[in-house]
């Protein structure tokens, strides 16, 4: 069993144990959680479904931090299936409620997926702008795996206008 | 020490436990070491959390446990295994999230072990 298939095992029982227990933002997140494995796995429908039941649900119980993490995800959702403007509009939506919420994990997670649909709409210079902004708040935290995914993603675009060397 | 700082406990929660730890009342060093990892936790400062919530489950393993102490090992274990998946210790943070599970099972609490699986989920993801 690969390693997202033993996590959607994880989360249907985790979501089949909590109906005992009743915690409605603890659902939200796992179904958020299940939306973005779905995707990853190239299930986008699948993923976005997942999404929009877990959006309802933060919409229901007003949770902010988490409404903001499946904003994100729903960019995600757009930057995979190709609508990179939409993706930015969800990113924005979700970094605005973030730093609202000063959320120091998130913040400089979207940065990073931001930098990604600029990157895709050809806006290289703003994509550069967020990916370092995300990779100095990584590093802030200590945060290495979103620092590392995002200096590749910057270097990848560095690297195709030839200014590798110079950083 | 402790009646000191009454009025300002979390901002000298660190003190407290740093002074607990080496004293002899295990319960006061397990209360304060664990919020401080939460303190620090909430501060995004993850490895100072993961140093905190180790040396509390290290005095911990040290008690004699009753169903309160499982209790408590499955949220320290569960709250360590976060902050080191964030700092990049994952191979660690899996080892400690089966611990919470395992004592999640143990004491038949369900809150926990539901939570203690979307983690391990989000860990696998």
């Amino acid at each position: 069993m690969g390693k997202w298939d033993k996590a959607i095992v994880c989360f249907q029982d985790s979501l089949l144990i909590g109906e005992e227990v009743n915690n409605l933002k603890r659902k939200a997140r796992t179904i958020k959680s299940m939306g973005v494995l779905h995707l990853f796995k190239g299930n986008t429908e699948k993923g976005y479904k997942y999404l929009k039941d877990s959006l309802k649900i933060c919409e229901k119980i007003k949770t902010e931090p988490l409404y903001a993490m499946v904003l994100n995800n729903i960019g995600i959702y757009y930057d995979m299936v190709g609508e990179w403007e939409n993706a930015v509009k969800y990113y924005k939506k979700s970094l605005s409620i973030s730093k609202k919420l000063n959320n120091l994990i998130l913040i400089p997670n979207i940065m990073g997926n931001l930098g990604f649909a600029y990157s895709s709409l050809n806006k290289s210079e703003r994509a550069i702008y967020y990916f370092k902004e995300s990779i100095k708040l990584s590093a802030k935290i200590g945060d290495v795996y979103n620092k590392g995914i995002n200096l590749i993603k910057q270097n990848i675009i560095l690297f195709r206008q030839k200014r590798y060397l110079k950083h | 020490m402790e009646e000191m700082y009454l009025s300002k406990i979390d901002a000298k929660v660190e003190e407290l436990a740093h002074h607990f730890k080496n004293s002899n009342n295990k319960e006061k060093a397990m209360f304060y070491l664990n919020k401080a990892g939460d303190k620090a936790q909430s501060l995004y400062a993850f490895s100072n959390a993961v140093n905190y919530f180790r040396d509390c489950i290290n005095i911990l393993k040290t008690s004699i446990l009753k169903k309160k102490q499982l209790i408590k090992f499955s949220e320290i274990y569960n709250k360590l295994a976060f902050s080191q998946s964030i700092i990049g210790e994952r191979k660690k943070s899996e080892v400690n999230l089966t611990k919470a599970l395992e004592y999640c099972r143990k004491t038949r609490d369900k809150d926990n072990e539901s939570l203690t699986l979307m983690n391990m989920g989000n860990l696998y993801g």
